[in-house]
Order: structure tokens, then sequence, then C-alpha cells
């Protein structure tokens, strides 16, 4: 289980802080992916409800499409930039 | 919920296996009585063979013996499996060999309730809460979805059975018993409500461990307290260190969430159980409460105004303010993608873990076809060791997405005191 720590080590503290700290970069790096993935895909699938709704057809497709690339990218860029403020505190 | 608690739920259910079998053979017939004492002598078996294990394991403060331990894993396996495929080769009701393995579940779990219900505990009534509330969001999800399926009618049912493998779970068994009989009422909705009760299942298997855990307060606490202490004492220093000293108070919020998740992926590899994580009914309605609870952070750390001006991006000048109207719709959207993006991750990796078992199932019962065997080749244990390291990984992205959305949302002014205060205690955050 990776929370039984009882070995003896030089800085027991560093180590199990440098160990958490890889742990909740990967956690948090695999989630980018998705947040690539899942904006456009959500915009699309709005815009085109949209539409179809509106009759506004392409229109609120392309603005959607364009919101989910943009959140998308500023959601990536938000959590790169948690994961370094992280980092930073670890050190 | 030590060994002596172990022990003594054992001999209980050898007593009841004993008053059941009397029962059984005298109201039904003499081969079902046998069955279900199969059944439960070999679940005996295994309770016993997996407490012998884990008294081998080295605990802190506990000597163990790991070449003994290496023994009986190496030893568990093959005995109960060559066991488990006589029994069903003897020809022996199927559904009273379940119903004997299942005993020793219950008498553990009415054992452990009934301890608890005496001293409640307010963080295991919280986990049950989120489970209800799920729950209800998920029936709320299904009952949408079924007028539908209905309208589908037999292309439903084709689809159905041409879908992705699953293992078979109880419901699955009971269904299989009622075959080309009338289906009761009450089966309907065990299948109905399949998913809401597993995930009901996995709050009350918390309650019951944590709380068993949290009772004894030892002065000198066993294997199980300790093992418990370690596991809480992990999750809270580690989450901690991501939310920082102002971010206390929802450390029990994303630990519970962890622990329900992990518990609800791993329900999968149990005999008979599923994983109700594999609906994304599921799924969304953890994201749901979620996304509620850190807008509710967001507005009662910021005010109604500061929450505003987090979306807006916090401008600071003009060019910040001539901004914000770009990024208030791209931040609000992005809010919304989150519990989107939180339960369609859950779901697919849970889903693909369990159809990969059932398909290596299929394929280990598949290979030993040609000998009639009842039982398969356990093709699916490489599969099993990767399904419990995803479902315990699947688990911890999304508690600790959750911690970081909650992060985001916090004042900012905390988060520089905070980084400040770290400057100066570098070690501060993962011993507080």
């Amino acid at each position: 289980m990776i929370f039984f720590t009882g070995s003896p080590v030089a800085d027991p503290d560093k180590e199990e802080r440098d160990k958490y700290s890889l742990m909740r970069q990967a956690a948090v790096l695999s989630a980018i992916p998705g947040f690539l993935v899942v904006p456009p895909v959500v915009g699309v699938l709005l815009g085109r409800w949209l539409d179809q709704r509106f009759h506004t057809a392409p229109w609120l497709l392309l603005v959607f499409l364009l919101l989910g690339f943009g959140s998308g990218v500023r959601l990536t860029v938000r959590t790169l930039k948690q994961v370094s403020e992280m980092q930073e505190r670890d050190k | 919920m030590g060994s002596s608690f172990l022990s003594g739920s054992l001999r209980m259910t050898a007593l009841a296996t004993a008053l059941f079998g009397l029962a059984l053979a005298a109201s039904v017939d003499g081969r079902a009585a046998l069955a279900f004492a199969a059944g439960s002598a070999w679940s005996i078996l295994n309770f016993a063979m997996w407490r012998k294990l884990v008294n081998q394991l080295s605990w802190r403060g506990h000597d163990g013996n790991p070449l003994r331990a290496a023994l009986w894993a190496s030893l568990k396996g093959p005995i109960l499996y060559v066991a488990g495929y006589f029994l069903l080769r003897a020809g022996l009701s199927p559904a009273w060999l379940v119903a004997g393995f299942g005993l020793v579940f219950a008498v553990v779990t009415l054992r452990a309730l009934s301890s608890w219900l005496i001293t409640p505990q307010g963080a295991t009534a919280v986990v049950l809460a989120v489970a209800l509330c799920s729950g209800g969001v998920a029936r709320a999800q299904e009952h949408k979805a079924a007028p539908h399926e209905a309208a589908q009618g037999q292309h439903a049912e084709e689809h159905k059975e041409s879908g992705a493998p699953e293992l078979p779970n109880i419901v699955t068994y009971l269904e299989a018993m009622y075959e080309g009989k009338p289906t009761p009422t009450w089966l309907h909705l065990v299948k109905e409500w399949e998913n809401v009760l597993y995930a009901l299942l996995a709050a009350i298997i918390l309650i019951v461990v944590f709380g068993s855990a949290a009772k004894p307060k030892a002065l000198i606490p066993g294997p199980f307290q300790n093992a418990a202490e370690a596991l809480l004492g992990g999750l809270h220093d580690f989450f901690l260190g991501v939310l920082g000293p102002s971010g206390k108070p929802y450390v029990p919020f994303v630990g519970s969430l962890m622990l329900y998740i992990v518990t609800m992926n791993w329900m999968g590899m149990v005999p008979f159980l599923k994983s109700p994580s594999t609906s994304l009914n599921t799924t969304f309605a953890l994201a749901l409460c979620v996304f509620v609870y850190v807008q509710y952070i967001g507005i009662t750390r910021n005010g109604l105004a500061g929450y505003l001006y987090h979306f807006a991006g916090q401008p600071k000048d003009a060019i910040g303010w001539g901004s914000a109207v770009l990024l208030f719709p791209l931040e609000v959207m992005g809010e919304f993608i989150k519990p989107i993006s939180l339960s369609c991750r859950l779901f697919g990796n849970i889903l693909g873990e369990d159809i990969l078992l059932a398909v290596f199932v299929g394929l280990g019962v598949t290979t030993l076809s040609f000998v009639h065997s009842p039982i398969g080749l356990p093709l699916q244990l490489p599969f099993l060791v990767l399904s419990s390291l995803f479902g315990l990984v699947q688990g911890l992205v999304f508690a600790l997405l959750t911690t970081v959305y909650i992060v985001m949302m916090l004042p900012h002014d905390h988060e520089h005191e905070h980084h400040e205060a770290h400057a100066s205690e570098p070690h501060a955050a993962a011993h507080p």
C-alpha cells in the first residue's frame, strides 16, 4: 500500500513529500488529455442542439466549438500553473 | 474488526450453516442442504486462509513472516480453485452454493453493523448521504432513459445481448434462476436499482470497516486499527499538502470521496458483485456533487462579487477588464466541462477494465470447454492486478482533481499567504 512507510531514511519528510509530489503531478497531468478533448466535443453537441432549436445553423455550433477549444486550452494552462505551484511549494 | 472478531464470525457462520442446513434438509431436500453447507464451508475456508495470510504479513509494531505469507498465498489459490472445481463438478445446485458462499459475508456485515449502530459516527453518515444523493440522481437519470429504451423494444434487447461483455453478478444469477418463468416484481425493482444498490453497498462497507476500526480506541492498537489509522493519516497528509492549511475543512470530503470511489472500483473484482462506477449515471452524480460543492465553496469563501470576479479572470487594469468579456464565457464553460470530464474519465476507465476482465474470464472458460469443465482457466489473474492498480489510480485522480478545483476556487490571497508560509517552513504542509 502506498501510504505505509516505515523504513528509516536520512530525511523521511523529504522522501515522503517527493513521493506525494510525484503522485500528485502524475494524477493531475493525466487529466490534461481530457481537458483538451471533452470541451470541444461538448461545445459541438451544445452548439448543434441550440442550432436545431433556434434554426441558426451553423453559427452557434461554430461559436460553441471555438468556446470549447478556448476553455479547454484555458483549463489546461490553469491546471499546469497549479501543478507548477504545487511543485514550488514542495521544494 | 480484529482477528477475534473474524474468528467469532466464522464460528457463528458455521453454527448458522448447521441450522440452515438442517432446515433446508427438512423443507427442501438433502442435496440443497449439502450444496448450501458446501458453499458455506468453501467460503469459511477462504476467510480462514485470508486471515492466516494477513497474520503473516508484517504491520507496524507486529512481526510477520514473509516466507510463510508467500507460502499461504501460493497455497490459497490452488486449494480453493480445485475445491471449487469439485463442488461444481459434483452437480450441486449453483444457487444453493452461492447462498452458502454469501452466508459468511452476511454474518460479518450484520455483526459489524450491529456493533456500530450503538455509536453512530458523523463522518460515516456523510458518506451514506453522499451515496444516497448520488443514488437519487442516478435514479432520476435512469427514469429519463426508461421511456426511450421501452420505445426501442426488441431492438434494445438485441443490442443488449450483443453489447459489451460483463461479469455475472448476484442480479444476473437471480435473473437466470427465473428464466422462462414470470419475473417477480421485486426482481424488476432490484434490476432497475442495481447500480444504486451496489453504490449503497460500497458506502455500507466503508461504514462497517472504518466504524469497526474506530470503535476499539485501544491504547496499543491492533493490526486492523493500525492499518486504518495509517491509511487515513496518509490520506490526510496527502490532501492537506495539496489544499494547504486553509483547505483543512475540505480534507474529509475529498478523502471520503477517494475511499468511496476506490471501493466502488474494486467491487467489480469481487465475485458476485459489480462495480457501480461502470454506470455513467453514478460517476456523473458524484461529479455533480463535486461541482455543487466547489461552487458553494467559491460563493461562501469569495462572496458573490468575488465569485463573479474570479470568473472574469480577476482583472486588475483596463486591458484585464477588456479581456474579461472574452474570458467570462470561457471560464463559465470550463466550469461546466469539469464534471463532464471527471465523470467520463472514471466511467470509461472502470468500464474498460471490467470488459477486459469479462473477456479474459470468457476466454478461460472457452479454453477448457472441450473437456466440459465447470470452471475455466484463470486467465484474468494478471488483469486483476492491473484492475486493482487502475481502480486506485482512478479514485486518486478523481479526488485529486476535486482538490485542484477547490484550490482554484479558494481566495487567491490565502494562496500567497500559504506560499510564503511554506517558503519559511518547508515541512509544514507534509506534516502540519
